[in-house]
């Protein structure tokens, strides 16, 4: 049980204090205006009715819930990686030469290990969650560096859930396939038109090896990685303190180890802890990072007879010499970028989804995004109209994470901005900045560090 | 690597029960569900905006934005804390809004930054015998911190998830203002 912080003598007091009434007409006026809103404008970007297998129309409703469980949890864990090499420094560089005959440091290590991403064109392993209740889920997947993917799960309640992004065409699909003991019926999903990365708008969904990556390109602590072994075989460990989140309730962590394999420098193994408890471990069984993925690895069929919602997102694939016609505005281009990575997707949406903390900024509108890869590591710059109203960090974290955001003086197009922003957050999003210029909002986010975000932002030209 | 916020006791408030209830998450209600969940938060609401916006009529203006912002962004709850955790930040966020617009909040940099000020403009009220008014001059921060922590009942990293603030600087904000609170309530008692 938690302990209290409370005054007692000063709650008691404020418990005294009188809260009004709302006016009579409140909550007739307040929902009045929210059957307005429905009325007029779904609740995010585009978003078709959602369709039946069968034919049959049914409301929209909770299109995100049946895929959203676990790509939460992944996502979660992705966070959770990203701790660790947060907390452990910053600093960019691909070591591919023998370490010298001491101690590896954790910046050494964690080059190795971007190093191997960086080189590989597929990923195939298997991920093996257990918490204090036992084995938990398995997930297999296949990734690409273009950016496709597949997740399977097993739940160990016996659900099935399959996720499938292919990034040529821009298509997330997925099914649910209920456990044994479950009411609800399947469900399944697809969602086009999404923007190449999932902040700050609508892309595929994130998840733990990709997020990995982009832990390990930050990672550059001078301090040793000790020298371990995992079952058998040679590995480092990677170890960092994590600010406990309050949304996680009992299974905030304060702590992460990450386990490398020495000879593949690829991670095995993740535990996360609490005060010296186990909250949860993440074994990752069977990484490989060779060969060539099967296309149709990311063209789901989807079961037949099952609820099928589709939502567009908005984004459309255009060649870069088409954004200003689409955009109305010359898109802010990086002239210099870490070696290595090159354009691999622009997408333009009229309207964007909604961005910021809580989802509270003005409308996006005319959104252009730019996506750069270098093996699984991806660079993303996004512009947006800078509507009227306030605006708030469209990468911003919010929902229990605190952002520590540092203001940055840049050049380039950013030079004279409103506000520039840089952010590298220990949990949240993607390291980024973000910034107004007066007539668009801008970011720049992935994985760099913090002084190749500056000079990336810095560097932004129409 | 050391942790910059001192470790924060965390604590389930004794209004729990009303704010994590089970319910559909808000992505996936229409209208009339969402006027629903806003009902059961309503009232906590209601006392953090009236005291932070200081009338019933803002607090009611406050509230029907935020309520609207909410359900406009309700898509993007992405399930991470409880709805009443959401919800608690858009209000906070548009107190804030409302107060810039009128000119009556300035940010805490520089008054965290100083040691040990000297009568804060709380303990001078205080010293009024006025527990409202006290708790209206505090630094809008200040006033924040203590409602979330001191009347909600949250902890200083759930509070700090509200303020955009970390838990020592919750903490540090809580104490400060208790000292002015607490002026008020020990004169009280010897009367």
């Amino acid at each position: 049980m938690n302990d209290t912080v409370r005054d007692p003598q000063v709650a008691a007091a404020l418990e005294g204090l009188d809260v009004p009434d709302h006016a009579p007409d409140f909550w007739t006026d307040l929902t009045a205006r929210l059957h307005a809103e429905e009325a007029a404008a779904p609740a995010e970007a585009p978003e078709a009715p959602a369709e039946r297998g069968d034919g049959v129309v049914v409301p929209l409703a909770s299109r995100r819930s049946a895929f959203r469980r676990h790509a939460l949890r992944l996502t979660t864990v992705a966070a959770a990686v990203a701790v660790l090499a947060v907390a452990l420094g910053g600093g960019l560089g691909t070591e591919n030469g023998p370490l010298a005959p001491r101690p590896a440091t954790a910046a050494e290590v964690a080059s190795r290990v971007n190093a191997a991403f960086a080189e590989a064109r597929t990923l195939r392993g298997t991920l093996v969650f257990r918490d204090a209740a036992g084995p938990g889920d398995r997930t297999t997947f296949i990734a690409t560096a273009s950016g496709d993917l597949r997740l399977e799960t097993t739940t160990a309640r016996g659900e099935v859930n399959v996720i499938a992004y292919d990034a040529t065409r821009g298509v997330e699909e997925g099914y649910w396939l209920p456990g044994p003991a479950a009411a609800s019926p399947p469900s399944a999903g697809v969602r086009t038109g999404l923007a190449p990365v999932q902040t700050p708008d609508q892309g595929p969904m994130a998840w733990v090896l990709r997020t990995s990556l982009a832990a390990t390109l930050r990672a550059g602590s001078t301090g040793p990685a000790p020298e371990v072994t995992y079952e058998g075989r040679p590995a480092w460990l990677l170890e960092a303190d994590a600010q406990p989140q309050d949304s996680a309730g009992d299974q905030a962590i304060d702590h992460i180890a990450a386990t490398i394999d020495r000879e593949t420098a690829l991670p095995v193994r993740v535990v996360e802890s609490r005060n010296g408890r186990t909250i949860r471990e993440i074994t990752i069984e069977g990484l490989t990072t060779g060969g060539e993925a099967d296309r149709a690895a990311f063209d789901l069929d989807l079961p037949a007879g099952v609820t099928v919602s589709r939502t567009d997102e908005g984004f459309r694939r255009v060649p870069l010499t088409e954004v200003e016609a689409r955009a109305g505005y010359a898109p802010l281009v990086p002239r210099t970028l870490p070696e290595g990575f090159e354009l691999a997707e622009v997408a333009v949406a009229k309207r964007g989804g909604h961005t910021g903390p809580e989802g509270l900024n003005p409308d996006s509108r005319d959104v252009v995004s730019l996506a750069y890869r270098r093996g699984f590591a991806t660079v993303l710059v996004t512009t947006r109209r800078q509507l009227p109203g306030e605006w708030y960090d469209p990468m911003g974290s919010g929902e229990g994470i605190v952002d520590r955001p540092e203001r940055v003086t840049l050049g380039g197009a950013l030079a004279g901005a409103e506000r520039a922003e840089l952010v590298v957050n220990a949990q949240g999003t993607a390291p980024h900045v973000w910034a107004l210029t007066g007539t668009l909002v801008v970011t720049v986010s992935g994985d760099l560090s913090r002084a190749e975000l500056l000079d990336v932002a810095g560097s932004l030209a129409a | 690597m050391a942790r910059k916020d001192p470790p924060e006791p965390s604590v389930q408030p004794d209004m729990t029960p009303t704010l994590e209830r089970a319910a559909p998450p808000p992505d996936a209600m229409d209208a009339d569900a969402f006027v629903a969940m806003l009902k059961e938060h309503d009232r906590l609401l209601r006392s953090l905006v009236y005291r932070m916006v200081g009338n019933r009529d803002l607090m009611d203006d406050v509230l029907q934005e935020v309520y609207l912002k909410a359900f406009r962004a309700r898509a993007s709850f992405r399930g991470e804390s409880s709805p009443a955790t959401w919800l608690y930040r858009i209000a906070y966020n548009a107190c804030l809004d409302e107060l810039r617009k009128n000119g009556r909040w300035q940010p805490a940099e520089l008054d965290e930054a100083m040691p040990d000020p000297a009568p804060e403009p709380g303990e001078q009220v205080a010293l009024r015998g006025d527990i409202a008014a006290a708790l209206d001059a505090l630094p809008v921060e200040q006033r924040a911190a203590i409602l979330l922590v001191d009347l909600h009942g949250m902890d200083y990293a759930a509070a700090g998830a509200v303020l955009g603030a970390g838990a020592g600087t919750v903490g540090s904000r809580v104490s400060r203002g208790r000292a002015a609170l607490r002026r008020i309530l020990s004169e009280g008692n010897a009367r």
